[in-house]
Formats: structure tokens, C-alpha cells, sequence
């Protein structure tokens, strides 16, 4: 394998990163420009492989990109939630309806979780690292993932399962408010 | 006892794994075309930057071309009629200098936003002239992740080629097929305003563009209109 990042190959993980991000960040939007962040500061100049897959490499970029949108939203006011709110045209939402709202519950599931927790299962369950692999891009011991990624499959199942009570509740009262799909 | 109930046996670990790809993979879906064409452009320039920095001579030349193709596309666009999409290049080129802390766009009575509260500071600004008109591009981020806001004097300019239109706000932006970037420009005041970036989405750019929209509503006096214009 070249020690070298292919840049050409980098277009074939967008799809897994894009899902990935809007995982880690709870929004389609958000998502996007968290991936092409991500790929801007990869492409920046020439990367150096040490012992590590693509894959890998970039989860821990993702992951620094994230940390670091993170950071400057902490700096943000207010506003910030407002701009967030705006209804902007999604033609995925159009296109497979429901898929769009399932997926808009799990991602946003995910989204909730404890950030090491969130980080574990998107390193595992998403982008399809292995324990150790992710152990190395997110810093942790493998264990630790074994155990982050265990309380944050139950936890998500959890949140789910409540999701979709209150969604049979609601129908069979009829008394439910409407859900938000923010 | 309750520690007991914190260790899962292996039965439900996999149950827990199984069912999380179970739900992870009904929801698969591929990222927008968009994003794909905009991580392709991203990625097909990467391999001529580093032939150029290989050879200093080259890049040299490169940079040169680069920047009479700038100036080439302008005068041959204002041979005609300059368009918005033709604007936006000044909007993804580089600053000439710092921002002051206010702007006015010369020619015009608007004031560039402030987005350094909504993590978009400031970064610089370039002044030029596209067909007689002045054009003042203010920068916001920095490289990576930059956006270019070009304001053109003048009366507003022909779009260019459109890939779709937005309503928000009650102002009508249009997404122009910029090639290796997002174009969104719209008219204000009778001028035309062009937001540009290479990294930025067509969503953060409205997001954006509608920010100010509320920050001139807020405030309908415009406190920091009494900026002097900037000569170009």
C-alpha cells in the first residue's frame, strides 16, 4: 500500500464520511460542509500514511474538523439557532420521504449521545473501523471503544424505541403534539 | 448486584450490534450529488498544485497565468456584458488587504455584515473595476474555509448560467454554476451581491446571505451606514 493519501480515491469514502458527519453532527446541512471541510484539509497538502488505512486517517481528521466546529458554535450567540431553523430546500426529503424522517430520527439519535460515545459508534458502526483502528483515530484504548460503543448502541436502540412509543401512542390517542423533525 | 446489570453478556452485546446496523443500513444513503461534485473538484486541482510546487519556476508561471486569466475573463467579459458568475471570480480570488471595521461597498450605500459572531470573521478585502463598475469583495474565514461577498456597483448584472433559485426572507437568490465553486448572488438596493466559496455550501452561503437580510431588518437605520465609501 503507497504511504502516500491518494487523493483520487478520497471522492469513493464521501458517502460513508457524509454519513458519518451527519451523525456526529445531527444535521444533513451541517453534514456537508463538515465533509467538505474535511476533504479541504486533507487536500491541502501532501498527507503521509503512517500504518493506518484511508478510512481511518480520515475519521481522525473528521473527528478534529468536528471537535473544531464545535468549538467555534461554543463562540456563536444565540442567533446561531435561528439560522439553523431556516427551511432550506432538500431534495432528499423529496425523494424518499420516509427514509429521510428515519434517518433524521437515527442520525439525530446518534447526534444526542455523549461526544465519546457518539465518536465511537460513528468510528465502528459507520465508517466501518475496526475496534483498534478506531481505538487509534479517536485516541482511546481499544477497550474503551468496546466499551463507549456498547452504551451507545444501547442508548441510541433506546432512544429509538421511544421515539417510535410515542409516534404509536400519539396515533392511537391522537392527543400527541406534532413531532419535530428538527 | 447493580454492577452485574452494567456487564452485558455477549448474547445482548450482539443484539445491541446487530440491531444498530439493522437501522444504520434501512436509512443508507448516498451523500448529495453536490457534495460529490464539489469533493471531486476539490480533489482533481490537488494533483496539478503539486506539480507546481515541484517546480518553483512553473509555479511561478502558473500563478501568473492564473491571475491573467483573471484579468483576461474580466475584459473580455465587460467587452460584453459582465454577468454575476463573472463577478464571482473576484469573490473567490485573494484579498489585497486587511478589512477595516466597517465596509461600504463603493458605489453603493451598503455595508458589508459582520459575521464574525456567527464564526465567519472578517479576513480582507480587494477593491476592483469589472466593465466601469466598482466591484468591493470583503473576505470572511480563512484557507481553507473561505467566503468571498462581492458587491458590484452600478445596476444589477445578468446572472449567468442559473442552477436553481431560493426564496428566502422575501429576497430571490440564485445558485449560478460556478465550476469549482458555489455561487449565490442576489440584488440589493439595485446592486448585484455575490457570496462565493470553494468550501462553504450553497446552504451556509443563503444562511448567510439571510443573516444579514435580518441584521438590516433589526436594525432599519443601519447605524453603520455612515461608513465613508471606499475609493477603488
Amino acid at each position: 500500500m503507497s504511504p502516500h493519501l491518494d487523493p483520487d480515491s478520497l471522492p469513493a469514502h464521501v458517502d460513508r464520511l457524509y454519513r458519518a458527519a451527519w451523525a456526529l453532527s445531527g444535521s444533513p446541512y451541517d453534514a456537508e460542509d463538515l465533509v467538505q471541510e474535511t476533504f479541504a484539509r486533507v487536500l491541502a497538502r501532501p498527507r503521509l500514511l503512517r500504518g493506518g488505512d484511508e478510512l481511518a486517517y480520515l475519521m481522525r481528521v473528521l473527528r478534529n474538523t468536528f471537535l473544531d466546529s464545535l468549538r467555534t458554535a461554543s463562540r456563536r450567540p444565540q442567533a446561531t439557532a435561528q439560522l439553523d431553523d431556516l427551511e432550506i430546500a432538500d431534495p432528499r426529503s423529496s425523494e424518499r420521504p420516509e427514509q429521510a424522517l428515519e434517518a433524521r430520527e437515527l442520525y439525530g439519535a446518534i447526534a444526542d449521545l455523549p461526544e465519546d460515545f457518539r465518536l465511537a459508534l460513528v468510528a465502528v458502526d459507520i465508517m466501518g473501523l475496526s475496534y483498534g483502528e478506531a481505538g487509534r483515530a479517536l485516541r482511546a484504548r481499544e477497550a474503551t471503544i468496546t466499551s463507549r460503543l456498547h452504551r451507545a448502541r444501547r442508548r441510541v436502540g433506546a432512544a429509538v424505541d421511544g421515539e417510535r412509543a410515542k409516534e404509536s401512542g400519539g396515533e392511537r390517542e391522537g392527543s400527541a403534539p406534532p413531532r419535530s423533525l428538527d | 448486584m447493580g454492577s452485574m446489570s452494567e456487564i452485558p453478556d455477549r448474547d445482548r452485546r450482539e443484539a445491541d450490534r446487530e440491531r444498530i446496523r439493522v437501522l444504520l443500513r434501512a436509512v443508507e444513503a448516498p451523500a448529495p450529488a453536490a457534495l460529490h461534485e464539489r469533493i471531486a473538484r476539490l480533489a482533481t486541482p490537488r494533483g496539478e498544485r503539486a506539480r507546481a510546487r515541484r517546480i518553483p519556476g512553473f509555479a511561478l508561471a502558473g500563478a501568473c497565468a492564473a491571475a491573467l486569466a483573471v484579468v483576461l475573463v474580466l475584459t473580455l467579459s465587460g467587452s460584453s456584458a459582465p454577468t454575476a458568475l463573472g463577478a464571482s471570480k473576484l469573490a473567490l480570488s485573494h484579498a489585497q488587504g486587511p478589512a477595516p471595521a466597517t465596509l461600504t461597498a463603493a458605489g453603493t450605500t451598503i455595508v458589508f455584515p459582520n459575521w464574525s459572531s456567527l464564526g465567519w470573521p472578517s479576513s480582507g478585502v480587494r477593491r476592483d473595476r469589472l466593465d466601469g463598475r466598482a466591484v468591493t469583495t470583503e473576505f470572511y474565514g480563512n484557507y481553507p474555509g473561505m467566503i468571498g461577498y462581492s458587491i458590484v456597483s452600478g445596476s444589477a448584472l445578468s446572472w449567468g448560467t442559473i442552477e436553481s433559485r431560493i426564496s428566502r426572507s422575501s429576497t430571490s437568490f440564485v445558485v449560478l454554476r460556478g465550476g469549482h465553486a458555489q455561487v449565490v448572488a442576489w440584488v440589493e438596493d439595485g446592486h448585484t451581491c455575490v457570496l462565493a466559496s470553494r468550501t462553504a455550501s450553497v446552504a451556509t452561503l443563503v444562511r448567510l446571505a439571510v443573516a444579514q437580510d435580518a441584521t438590516a431588518t433589526a436594525a432599519p437605520s443601519r447605524p453603520w451606514s455612515g461608513g465613508v465609501a471606499s475609493p477603488v
